[in-house]
């Protein structure tokens, strides 16, 4: 069978219109408010690189569990995993916004607050680089590694000595990303406010992350399937995919509750006031707003099987997550950094965009020369459910 | 009241199949003849026999629902009750309704009472324990719980003619038919 995800390549000039439109207004706005325009891009970053990052997260525990839902989105997973060294230079930008985004790089600061100097053996300069350069070394060798030994498909599990060969490095992987994933946006975006900390965070963020890459790799079967119909979308991978988005649905909501009921209870003010500058100045708004819509909403609106397994029905609970996480980002950077000011610029919608737009076109690409994985035994054209397909 | 025959009434016509795809396909031609009193046996659970044998989804899902509403329900209940109606103890300084306080024995109960729903539901709609079945009578069927497939087609079905059915289901190409005393 031929590559069957030649349709992505007409997605490329949405990108491209994206990438340009968005890329115009960042410019503007670089010019007009330069702490906006770092915190802005610092946000569509997050946003944007969680999908890549999910992906090879998923694709490691992919190799270890095996499963037809990873098989379904597999061609997916590879080509978000292999746009991670693009990532290392869209956060190039962040670097040349250092001093606006993190205050513990102003060394009057640290040397006037105890609690900060007593941080700066792990916050100076010098280690952050050396830290995010790192993340992003061991990100690419270990996703290029582990793409040039996955198992190409089901069929060919039966080499057992390659299937171990990924194995070994999708398990070494996991933990590592685990680790390295949690300590960059500890660096990234938890010393945004450098006395706050809390040890849910990176879990909280590589959930996300999670949630990011299914509700992606879905969309992606689902509008690729209309231009050339895809063998492996059954109603059964729909309905695992579907099954996967409400997890990372509930993994988001239980790990945000946990980290809130923790400091809630501990009841210090250390710790309390991350929450409560969350809780005023119109950020109470946006923090209702994520508890309604990335989580009542979408945990009740998932509820059913006949919703799960609903291709016309999960672009609309895909576009809403993406809409929430992009509102979480928001929520994460810019309270810290801008207190008393209006939630939303229309920088935050301008630099997300451009990133957004630059992503697809590169994802978009390398997707389009990406192979199918070949259906496995019985499941021939018969088992296909199409759009058309409405369920039972 | 029982009706005198000259033969002896049934249970119904077993019939045997001899893969699940055989299984799969002849269940769909059950659905088509129109018969509704049927049923399919396996050793283990097969995607898509519920939808070929045209079965209605299972009331299941709604009654874990309604157990899962009802312990969430109930936990929100309890502790209010508790903490600021009946006993109110003042802890820290902290409001009574201290809600945050409540969610982990909200989400505790509603997976609780969920999942006694979905166990006890199970075994309940499935009209279990059950020790005694009419087809326990047909000696082939003792492979059902091991390697055998089967449809039954009860004698309760409007379309069920005794000579009919087993000829219908001879046509499907079973490996063997059996009628099923009472």
């Amino acid at each position: 069978m031929t590559s069957s995800f030649q349709g992505a390549a007409d997605y490329r000039k949405f990108a491209v219109v994206a990438a340009v439109a968005g890329a115009a207004l960042s410019v503007v706005g670089f010019g007009l408010d330069k702490q906006q325009f770092f915190v802005s891009y610092l946000e569509g970053f997050l946003w944007v690189s969680a999908i890549p990052l999910g992906s090879f997260a998923l694709l490691m525990v992919h190799t270890l569990t095996g499963g037809n839902w990873g098989w379904t989105i597999r061609p997916f997973l590879v080509s978000a995993a292999k746009t991670i060294p693009l990532l290392a230079i869209l956060f190039v930008p962040v670097v040349f916004g250092m001093h606006q985004l993190y205050p513990w790089m102003d060394h009057e600061l640290m040397h006037h607050d105890p609690v900060l100097a007593s941080k700066a053996a792990y916050l100076n300069e010098s280690f952050w680089l050396a830290r995010t350069a790192f993340y992003f070394v061991v990100w690419s060798l270990l996703s290029w590694w582990l793409i040039r030994l996955l198992v190409p498909s089901p069929d060919k599990l039966t080499d057992t000595k390659q299937l171990h060969k990924s194995q070994r490095v999708a398990a070494g992987g996991a933990v590592v990303f685990m680790l390295s994933g949690s300590f960059a946006v500890v660096d990234w975006v938890m010393t945004i406010e450098p006395h706050w900390f809390s040890s849910m965070y990176g879990a909280l963020a590589v959930a996300g992350m999670a949630m990011s890459s299914f509700a992606f790799c879905t969309l992606s079967l689902i509008l690729l399937d209309k231009k050339s119909p895809n063998m492996w979308m059954t109603q059964n991978n729909v309905h695992d995919l579907g099954k996967f988005i409400f997890m990372t649905v509930m993994l988001w909501g239980y790990l945000s509750l946990s980290q809130y009921l923790i400091i809630w209870g501990g009841n210090l003010p250390e710790e309390t006031y991350w929450y409560h500058e969350r809780g005023m100045g119109g950020w109470q708004v946006v923090s209702s707003i994520m508890v309604i819509f990335q989580f009542i909403v979408p945990f009740c609106w998932l509820l059913s099987k006949h919703i799960k397994r609903n291709v016309r029905m999960l672009p609309y609970i895909i576009a809403l997550l993406f809409t929430v996480r992009w509102l979480e980002q928001l929520w994460l950077v810019k309270p810290g950094l801008m207190a008393g000011k209006f939630p939303i610029h229309w920088l935050d919608l301008a630099a997300p965009l451009a990133l957004a737009g630059i992503w697809v076109l590169a994802y978009c690409t390398v997707l389009a020369k990406a192979a199918a994985v070949p259906a496995p035994a019985g499941h021939g054209h018969g088992h296909h459910h199409g759009p058309q397909d409405k369920g039972h | 009241m029982h009706k005198e025959t000259a033969e002896p009434s049934v249970f119904g016509i077993l019939a045997e199949f001899s893969s699940e795809k055989e299984l799969l396909e002849a269940a769909a031609k059950v659905r088509d003849e129109g018969y509704k009193a049927t049923d399919a046996y396996s050793a283990y659970p097969i995607h898509g026999l519920l939808e070929a044998l045209g079965k209605k989804d299972s009331l299941i899902p709604w009654f874990i629902l309604a157990c899962g509403l009802t312990g969430f329900a109930a936990a929100w209940g309890l502790q209010i009750f508790v903490a600021v109606i009946d006993y109110p103890v003042n802890i820290g300084g902290r409001p009574l309704f201290s809600w945050p306080a409540f969610l982990p024995i909200v989400f505790e109960l509603t997976v609780l009472f969920s999942a006694f729903g979905a166990v006890f539901g199970m075994i309940g709609f499935n009209g279990l324990p059950l020790p005694y079945h009419p087809l326990f009578n047909v000696e082939a069927f003792k492979s059902a719980s091991r390697d055998g497939f089967f449809i039954g087609i009860e004698s309760t079905d409007p379309k069920f003619d005794r000579a009919k059915t087993a000829q219908f289901l001879k046509g499907l190409k079973a490996k063997g038919v059996y009628e099923v005393e009472p």
